[in-house]
């Protein structure tokens, strides 16, 4: 089942020392990797993300000369061992200064950017080593100079280690219907707790929200689609670059770090699943207006793409324009650039379908959208709001100013009610109850008995559960499916009833196949020239995908001849003779209007040259009509005009009708010329098309014993010559219906001479009260030659 | 007299057939001893004269003689025919082909439906088929899939264009409509198993393809009756039929809408037997597909009570297990129409 994409398991990458952290994990990242895997999510990977700074150490810079040979360079000592000889290193940057703490790759070092570190001469100075980059690093892009790191940086520590970049980097498919709370570091957190039979909970470390005076950009919100809006203006430049520990946290997360105020806004979407952004406030004009889109009001988004907005757009505006894209994505203009003197931080909570919607009309997925739509509570901005100020103020040192708070819908914890008996029913005798109570307050969840009920609070983050199911889930995966060994089940004893259609349908494919036949699928549609070819009123009857791959595949198939020709041509590459069928399905418009889907069995004969295709076809058809018992079989010529609508691609005079009593079974036939040409094909193809209900409602499955003929037939040939026009067909059908003794006739030899042709037939008569004479078979046969030669002018052959 | 006479006939006769050479020689024998004037025939004519004792003695005895030299005869007959024909003067050449009588091939998924249809028959299971044009409700909403559920976007479904249609129609993205149309028809118990074409729309590559067969099994009884064990008994069971080996079955945590809980459904390595191989990887587990207990909702849209019944449900692939059975390396070939590979099953 690919339903895991089809339900878009939400994708994070999750650094193993942030989870550990917060988590208080003991165990591995491979261990912690096996235990998310087998109780929560799918794990795609497990890596070590340390690649090529192994060899990087942190240095402290003693001395800077001038290059004696070149303008540009220095010529450094770097201690990376306190006691030992610092080492001579050749720098390009201008900021290298005496007393910096520095990261040193030292000889032997391959970088991430791909740089290999020898022992080398420069300009003529012997270089040991080289003083990084960030980009060198592997840290973002900037080259500009070197990476200057605190003084308190401890001297020879791994760059790595002092970075946090020793780290395992865990790839996770959120589920579905986790992308509430675990596409966050706090989720996966409380997750991996729980899973450790621990109940983690943030709130003891949750600090007061400092009491801020209401922020000078005032927020209005006009549509319920947004349930909170916390709004926080920050004074201050804000546009440098983040800390290196917070720039860390966001590489090792796959994101990029691009300065101050926006790392800090996706620092804390990873950290809390809350989703923010930052407005340059200056730019803001009037106050923020949260609301519906104008029809046709148009927005430039961050990305440079211009999107024309609906009414069912939810929009962050300002008195005069739309800002942002809610919970999509915001506004080119209003974006945080070298320029932003003020920041307005937004951190709010959206109706989730209604950003589903807008990020699917726009064809815009971003992070943010994601986690909008898969429910964001209104609680979690908060805690996010506190994080945002607190960073701000101190790492930023910027200065927060304001802040507004506006809540249209608060989601409080919900209780449900629910009887135990589920746990038993879902996973069998093997579960306690009281293990089942534990393993959910370690969710956070708490449990009240009442009876045979049992009461469960739900914290906001898990909007998922609401059912007693929806509880045996999470005690089942927590215990883990591997506890839950194997049990035969009792059930009741049946005959199941059989499905005709599947049973018919397995003995037909195993007689085609022994008869010759090999069984080939093709796709469903076809394009609009091969519909086309069916004639305008079958044409209008075809249905249409919305969606089609390519226009070659976009209509349903009314037959599946066009299909089954293309495949012929296809095999006629490498194969000279050859015959197929394919039992499947075609589609159209009924005759009331609504779409039918009816079984059909198409059958493909490529013939070498000079072999008769259509004699070969009829035999082998012959064949299958008498594996079902069926004798009356009549097969007539397409009537005049009748090589139109379904029929349209055979020939007009080499096809025939089939049919039994009243009921038409198929056509079989040759392809017309000019068709065979369009699909590629030389020489001559046969088909056959089969309604399958029909053909098996026509099968006789039901055999009674006839009584054996007591006395022998007499056997006599009979040979007739008649005019070219005459069927054969109808001429045996007269001779059958002119004798009253006449037990079996077969056509034995057909020969044409001119306008005539010669038709011989053995005929046999009998009696079942004696045996009959020679003169009765004297009188049976000139009986036959006179009703015959009136109605067919027939004559016997001399 | 004649008694003695008779034992010496048939002494002579016993020497006298197979030391005969040539069809002329057998032909003198013949008259010898079965002719109208051969001396056993004389004593046959002769036995009315003899008394009732006589006859009583010579009687069968010279009926026993000759049925014995008769016995020799013909099998020196076959004999000297054997022996006296010119064979290489009718020599054919048997390494020439023979007359062409076309034997067909059933195409690897049938025969993989084949072989699921047996085994689940065996196992009282019933196999209802399916529309592959469906409406949006089977499809999606009697699935528990809400309304705005990401499934139901563009890029997954095959959407058939609406204009003048009574409703929404799809092309079937998995076999699970036809749950809920057999229980709007059946109540619990039952089990069954429903193969048939689904669609993805997705572009192809050696892994996708946006037409293949699926087969799902649903099993529901009384809650309390069905259990996440009997799951998996049921998992190991089929298995183990399938590819003729032991198998033992296990579930992670998965998500899809019509089942809670969800499970991704692992096999022991059919290769290697769980030690890890080229096939699993290393790992020694392979992923066969999703599966869970029946979403009782799913129960609800079929017109069932809530929490009246429990079961489950799995929906596989069969063109991963004809790849495992087979060894068939792309999934693009079940399609293709190519009959090469027809040919090899």
């Amino acid at each position: 089942m690919k339903l895991n994409e089809a339900c878009e398991a939400i994708n994070m990458k999750f650094s193993y020392n942030w989870l550990k952290e917060l988590s208080k994990t003991e165990k591995t990242p491979k261990e912690l990797g096996e235990l998310i895997m087998f109780h929560a999510f799918e794990v795609e990977s497990v890596e070590s993300f340390v690649h090529g700074l192994e060899k990087v150490v942190i240095g402290r810079v003693e001395t800077v000369q001038p290059h004696p040979d070149a303008d540009r360079l220095r010529v450094t000592t770097v201690t990376v061992t306190e006691g030992e000889p610092a080492r001579t290193i050749v720098c390009g940057a201008p900021n290298v200064a005496v007393g910096q703490y520095v990261a040193v790759a030292l000889p032997g070092a391959k970088l991430p950017g791909g740089i290999e570190i020898k022992e080398s001469k420069i300009r003529g100075v012997a270089s040991s080593g080289m003083i990084c980059a960030e980009d060198e690093l592997g840290l973002g892009s900037e080259h500009e100079g070197i990476l200057v790191l605190p003084e308190d940086a401890p001297l020879g520590m791994s760059f790595a280690e002092y970075a946090g970049l020793a780290d395992a980097i865990l790839d996770v498919n959120v589920l579905p219907n986790r992308g509430c709370d675990a596409v966050s570091y706090r989720g996966l957190a409380r997750e991996i707790a729980a899973l450790e039979g621990r109940r983690l909970s943030f709130d003891d470390e949750r600090s007061p929200l400092t009491a801020l005076p209401d922020s000078t950009v005032t927020v209005s919100i006009e549509s319920d689609r947004c349930r909170r809006y916390f709004g926080i203006l920050i004074d201050g430049v804000v546009t440098g670059k983040s800390s290196l520990r917070m720039r860390s946290a966001l590489i090792r997360s796959g994101l990029r770090p691009i300065n101050m105020a926006v790392d800090v806004t996706n620092y804390l979407m990873l950290l809390h699943g809350q989703p923010m952004h930052a407005f340059d406030a200056d730019i803001v004009s009037g106050g923020i207006v949260v609301r519906l889109a104008s029809e046709g009001e148009t927005l430039e988004l961050l990305d440079g793409s211009k999107i024309s907005l609906c009414s069912e757009d939810l929009v962050i505006a300002d008195t005069k324009r739309p800002l942002a894209l809610a919970g999509v994505m915001g506004g080119s203009r209003s974006g945080i650039s070298v320029t932003t003197n003020r920041v307005f931080l937004e951190i709010a909570s959206f109706d989730p379908s209604s950003i589903r919607k807008t990020a699917a009309r726009h064809r815009m997925p971003t992070d943010a959208s994601y986690r909008f739509e898969r429910n964001v509570d209104t609680d979690r901005a908060t805690d996010a709001a506190i994080d945002a100020i607190r960073i701000f103020s101190s790492d930023a040192g910027a200065t927060v100013s304001g802040a507004t708070d506006m809540v249209t819908r608060s989601d409080e914890p919900v209780t449900v009610r629910f009887p135990s008996s589920v746990f038993r029913n879902m996973f069998g005798t093997g579960i306690s109850l009281p293990d089942a109570k534990e393993k959910l307050e370690c969710l956070g969840i708490d449990v009240s008995d009442d009876g045979d009920e049992w009461i469960a609070v739900v914290p906001t983050f898990r909007p998922d559960l609401r059912d007693g199911w929806d509880f045996a889930e999470e005690v089942g995966r927590i215990i883990g499916y591997d506890g839950f060994p194997p049990v035969v089940p009792a059930l009741p004893m049946s005959a199941p009833a059989v499905n005709e259609s599947f049973r018919f349908g397995r003995e037909l494919r195993n007689f085609l196949a022994a008869s010759g036949w090999d069984e080939i699928t093709t796709y469903s549609f076809y394009s609009e020239s091969d519909a086309k070819r069916f004639g305008e009123g079958l044409f209008a009857r075809h249905l249409r995908l919305a969606n089609p791959m390519n226009p070659d595949q976009a209509m349903l198939r009314v037959s599946l001849l066009p299909t089954a020709l293309r495949k012929a041509k296809e095999n006629l590459r490498y194969l000279e003779s050859f015959r197929f069928f394919e039992l499947g399905d075609r589609y159209l418009i009924g005759e009331d209007g609504k779409p039918v889907e009816e079984r059909m069995l198409s059958m493909i004969l490529v013939t070498r040259k000079g072999e008769d295709g259509f004699k070969t076809l009829k035999g082998s058809l012959g064949k299958m009509f008498r594996f079902s018992n069926l004798s009356e079989i009549a097969w007539s010529p397409l009537p005049e005009g009748g090589a139109t609508g379904i029929n349209s691609l055979f020939h007009p005079t080499r096809t025939a009708v089939i049919s039994l009593g009243d009921d038409m079974l198929g056509v079989a036939g040759e392809i017309a010329p000019f068709i065979a040409e369009a699909y590629g094909l030389r020489g001559s193809v046969v088909s056959a098309q089969f309604s399958f209900d029909v053909l098996r409602s026509a099968f006789e499955t039901v055999r009674t014993y006839r009584t054996l003929p007591k006395f022998p037939y007499a056997i006599r040939d009979l040979s007739l010559t008649v005019s070219s026009k005459v069927n054969v067909g109808d001429l045996g059908k007269a001779i059958r219906g002119a004798s009253l003794l006449l037990r079996e006739s077969d056509v034995f030899d057909i020969y044409a001479k001119g306008e005539e042709k010669n038709v011989a037939f053995h005929l046999s008569f009998g009696r079942d009260d004696r045996s009959v004479t020679s003169e009765e078979i004297e009188r049976e046969i000139e009986g036959i030659i006179a009703k015959i030669g009136r109605a067919y002018s027939a004559r016997l052959s001399s | 007299m004649a008694t003695e006479r008779i034992q010496e006939i048939e002494k002579e006769g016993k020497k006298a057939f197979p030391e005969a050479g040539s069809e002329e020689e057998l032909r003198e024998l013949e008259v010898r001893y079965f002719g109208r004037k051969s001396e056993l025939t004389g004593i046959l004519k002769g036995l009315k004269d003899l008394s009732a004792d006589e006859k009583r003695e010579v009687g069968p005895a010279v009926q026993g003689v000759r049925m014995a030299l008769m016995e020799a005869f013909s099998s020196a007959k076959e004999r000297v025919a054997r022996e006296g024909r010119d064979w290489e003067a009718e020599r054919i050449d048997v390494t020439a082909p023979g007359a062409n009588d076309p034997l067909g091939h059933l195409h690897p998924i049938s025969l993989i439906i084949g072989e699921l249809g047996d085994i689940f028959t065996r196992l009282g299971f019933e196999i209802p088929e399916g529309p592959e044009l469906e409406t949006e409700f089977y499809n999606f909403e009697a699935l528990n899939f809400p309304a705005d559920h990401p499934a139901r976007d563009m890029q997954d479904t095959f959407w058939i264009d609406s204009e003048g249609l009574d409703t929404r129609y799809v092309l079937r993205t998995h076999t699970s409509p036809v749950q809920i149309r057999y229980m709007e028809t059946h109540t619990p118990p039952f089990r069954i198993i429903v193969p048939g074409r689904t669609f993805r729309n997705e572009s192809t590559d050696a892994t996708h393809e946006h037409t293949f067969h699926q087969f799902e099994s649903l099993v529901v009884g009384e809650a309390g009756d069905l259990t996440v064990g009997h799951f998996k008994q049921l998992g190991e069971t089929f298995f183990e039929a399938f590819f003729g080996r032991k198998v033992s079955v296990r579930l992670r945590p998965s998500y899809f809408p019509f089942v809670e809980p969800g499970f991704e459904f692992d096999i022991s390595c059919v290769f290697c037997g769980g030690n890890g191989c080229s096939s699993c990887k290393g790992v020694g587990w392979i992923e066969v597909g999703g599966a869970g207990m029946v979403q009782q909702k799913v129960f609800e849209a079929a017109g069932y009570p809530r929490g009246q019944y429990q079961g489950f449900a799995w929906g596989f692939g069969l063109e991963r297990l004809a790849m495992m059975k087979y060894r068939i390396p792309d999934t693009r070939m079940f399609m293709s129409g190519d009959l090469r590979f027809i040919r090899q099953f």
